[in-house]
């Protein structure tokens, strides 16, 4: 026994290398990927870390094949360094990758236990070529340039908190919709920008989207809000017209379901982040205010679910409450076209709570 | 006339036991009745003060007193040549009186002892700042000062048929585990050599394995150390010209206290405490860590870090471990260097050696910035612990952990930990359990490991580390 340890011992010094080790300098960063797919072809765009004067920056390389997976091995062979997803920040679909089953796209993701899954995916509008490749006019790398927007759209509730791995989560529920973020170029400045959310009804890009503001409103109907959720409303007095935001501060919903119907109520408490007509500490105005919120709000909040259910795209997830707490309305028939056809009324009930430190 | 023929050659016969060495006097003295034969080695004894004593006794035989021999400074035995041999060899002034075949032995020491200083491998900021010398007299002086009790037992061995030398084992007889004592007596007995100069050997003999990486005695220089030890029940062992102190039975993190936490303050005490089991930590997984993130789980880097990380590693020639090692031996290279050095030198060569060096081995490539950062971290973290066994074997397990980061990445690092804990969990300190508060789990004493806990709530008096129980009222709030 006490001879074997040694030669167990130096014989496990040629086993360096066979196993799973990958050094980090024989690997290339990937941290931003775009997919394109057409039926059966595939094409990944894959931005990967060229170091240069002690500096790093992305080029692009461009794989075809028949599966997600396939576009790397192709790329692998044209990039000097093998690609290496494990420090993912973006992933971007085209809508017409998006608008197919999208489980397909995502399983070689999912399979390989290195990828990152707090990576960010986005749908970008029309051909994929222009968000991946960096123009001139961009002084930041791309990866952080998306990395960067997404963030502060999630932060300001535009956005859903979600990553790859919550994707996994969510296409597989049948009571709840993905809605990813929604890329589009800026015809003016040439530089991506966010637009919106795009709607997915089952497992596929409906090819309809939401505006920022509609999306704000999303985040906080499922009441997963970011860190600041505002609304801005003109208030006409008198003929003038006076700006009035509102930052959400607390809120409580209330979801009442019966057959072919859901009454959704919210009660919100809002800090007023500007109203130069000011005098806020008048009751009388105060309430004229609060009764003005409550209003356009609600109309609003209206219009973005009927939107949804147009899309028969269930991205609040009343799809869980019903599968959780009514079997019957649920057993109906395919959740998705159950959700189009219901009659959803939401009222928000608005009132201030702060306001700032003028009154 | 015969009997000044058979002097002069008894005068011979002894100048021949000792090989006819120089520095050895023997002289004839004139007695009450006959003559006396002093020796003694010159080197060892001051050779005024053997007159003196010599005339004193001298008057006292002259005045006719029975037992003229017995002074504070001598006394007086039968003759035998060994027991001639033996005082001569430890100092002593021999008076040997062939008439009445009795040999007096004189207690005349002198030979140069340092005077203390504070011992250069342990400094403290708050607290004595006294150090032990090489001469166990002195050194058990020192311990009665702060121990002023009858308590405090002291007892001497002789060791090495050829070095002679004295050993002594001091322990506090109502504290200390009679078993323990015992045990130590034996070891000691049993120590079968005929060169005994250090007390490393002594440690070899003494330690349940020797081949562990892990010290299990606490050497230390320090008075003030051994009497708070001496207090928790343990044994200190002294070897004549060594200034360092065995003390055992201790636990592992015995020696990651020292006597700063007891002089600061409470909370003080306790974060330097945890700081110092924190770097143990650090010291030994953070190069394994690196190797095993920059060989297997590049993933684990947050991505604005990955980039420099990138940058960083790109252009090495060589693999992480062969990277570590090339550091970690040129770090082990200037510290053992540093040590050997001249004082005025050292500092120059130190900054040559760290800075200049440091610097340009990043430039030229052969080694990342990164890796410099992790082994420069590493170094001056194993320095934290306040003994100095303690952190060479720190220095010494990370190599292994390095070893197993390399071939298995994590896996490797968790199957080197299970087997270096599995290690500490075997080793004893004089048959206590080494990791003792942890593992057996004592919760009282287990929060001394992190916290130092203020003087006057109760302690429990350890005497072993498995009986237990035994619980005494600490000193009271005064």
């Amino acid at each position: 026994m006490k001879k074997i340890v040694p030669i167990f011992i130096a014989c496990s010094f040629l086993l360096v290398g066979c196993w799973d080790e990958q050094l980090y300098k024989e690997v290339s960063i990937v941290p931003l990927v775009g997919i394109e797919r057409e039926s059966e072809k595939f094409t990944g765009h894959y931005s990967f870390s060229v170091i240069s004067n002690e500096s790093i920056s992305f080029s692009t390389v461009e794989g075809n094949g028949l599966s997600v997976r396939d576009t790397r091995l192709n790329a692998n062979s044209k990039a000097s360094e093998t690609l290496d997803l494990s420090q993912l920040q973006v992933m971007l679909l085209t809508e017409e990758t998006a608008k197919l089953n999208i489980n397909q796209t995502f399983d070689a993701i999912f399979r390989t236990p290195r990828t990152r899954l707090s990576s960010r995916v986005a749908i970008v509008e029309g051909d994929i070529t222009p968000y991946i490749e960096k123009t001139e006019n961009m002084d930041i790398e791309l990866p952080d340039f998306y990395k960067d927007i997404l963030k502060t759209d999630i932060e300001f509730s535009v956005l859903p908190d979600i990553d790859i791995q919550n994707v996994a989560g969510i296409i597989n529920d049948d009571a709840i919709d993905l809605a990813l973020p929604f890329i589009k170029m800026d015809e003016k400045t040439g530089i991506p920008k966010i637009s919106g959310l795009a709607l997915f009804s089952d497992k596929a890009y409906t090819g309809r989207t939401l505006d920022k503001e509609e999306s704000i409103i999303v985040q906080v109907l499922q009441k997963k809000p970011g860190k600041y959720s505002m609304f801005t409303y003109i208030w006409k007095k008198e003929g003038e017209p006076y700006p009035l935001t509102v930052e959400l501060a607390r809120y409580k919903k209330k979801w009442d379901i019966q057959d072919g119907k859901i009454n959704a109520t919210y009660k919100m408490k809002f800090n007023i982040e500007e109203f130069p007509y000011d005098h806020l500490d008048n009751e009388k105005n105060r309430k004229e205010i609060e009764g003005f919120l409550s209003k356009e709000l609600t109309k609003d909040f209206n219009k973005v679910t009927k939107k949804l259910q147009e899309a028969k795209s269930d991205a609040v997830g009343f799809g869980r409450s019903v599968r959780a707490f009514h079997p019957r309305l649920w057993n109906k028939g395919n959740w998705h076209d159950t959700f189009s056809e219901l009659e959803i009324n939401v009222k928000v009930e608005a009132e201030i709570s702060r306001t700032g430190i003028l009154n | 006339m015969d009997e000044v023929k058979s002097n002069a050659s008894l005068i011979l016969y002894i100048k021949k036991l000792f090989h006819d060495s120089t520095d050895l006097s023997v002289r004839e003295v004139t007695w009450k009745d006959g003559v006396g034969i002093v020796c003694f080695f010159n080197t060892m004894t001051e050779s005024g003060e053997v007159n003196k004593q010599i005339d004193i006794i001298r008057k006292r035989a002259m005045d006719g007193l029975t037992d003229w021999g017995g002074t504070a400074a001598s006394s007086v035995e039968a003759f035998s040549v060994q027991k001639l041999v033996d005082s001569v060899s430890n100092g002593f002034v021999a008076v040997y009186f062939p008439a009445s075949n009795l040999i007096m032995t004189i207690t005349i020491p002198s030979y140069e002892v340092r005077s203390t200083s504070e011992p250069t491998n342990e400094f403290v900021i708050r607290g004595s700042h006294e150090g032990f010398v090489e001469s166990t007299d002195k050194n058990i002086s020192l311990l009665r000062k702060h121990l002023a009790i009858p308590d405090l037992v002291i007892k001497d061995l002789r060791l090495g048929k050829e070095t002679n030398t004295k050993v002594t084992y001091v322990y506090i007889e109502s504290i200390a585990d009679k078993e323990v004592v015992e045990d130590v007596k034996n070891r000691l007995e049993n120590i079968d050599t005929p060169k005994i100069y250090s007390i490393g050997q002594i440690e070899d003999y003494l330690e349940d394995s020797v081949w562990s990486p892990f010290p299990q005695f606490l050497n230390t220089e320090r008075p003030d150390r051994v009497v708070a030890n001496l207090l928790e029940g343990r044994i200190a062992i002294f070897t004549d010209q060594s200034p360092a102190v065995l003390v055992a039975p201790v636990t592992f993190f015995t020696f990651f206290e020292s006597p700063d936490d007891f002089n600061g303050r409470v909370y003080v005490g306790s974060f330097f405490r945890v700081l110092r089991l924190f770097c143990f930590m650090l010291a030994i997984f953070l190069p394994a860590f690196y190797i095993a993130v920059v060989g297997f789980h590049s993933e684990i880097l947050p991505f604005e870090l990955s980039k420099k990380v990138k940058i960083a590693v790109q252009d090495i020639p060589y693999r992480p471990i062969v990277e570590a090692l090339i550091v970690e031996i040129f770090i082990e290279i200037i510290r053992e260097a540093t040590i050997r050095l001249p004082a005025p030198v050292g500092p120059t060569i130190g900054i040559v050696g760290g800075l200049v060096i440091g610097d340009a081995i990043v430039t030229a490539g052969l080694v990342s910035n990164l890796m410099v950062i992790v082994v420069a971290m590493t170094a001056i973290a194993s320095y934290v612990v306040p003994n100095l066994e303690m952190n060479t074997t720190i220095r010494i397990i990370r190599y292994p952990l390095m070893l197993a980061a390399t071939l298995f990445g994590f896996f490797g690092i968790a199957i080197a930990t299970l087997i270096l804990f599995i290690h500490m969990l075997n080793q004893s300190s004089l048959k206590q359990p080494y990791l003792s508060p942890v593992i057996p789990f004592d919760p009282t004493r287990f929060k001394n490991i992190f916290f130092r806990i203020p003087f006057y709530k109760n302690h429990k008096q350890q005497q072993t580390f498995t009986h237990g129980g035994n619980k005494r009222k600490g000193g009271g709030k005064t």
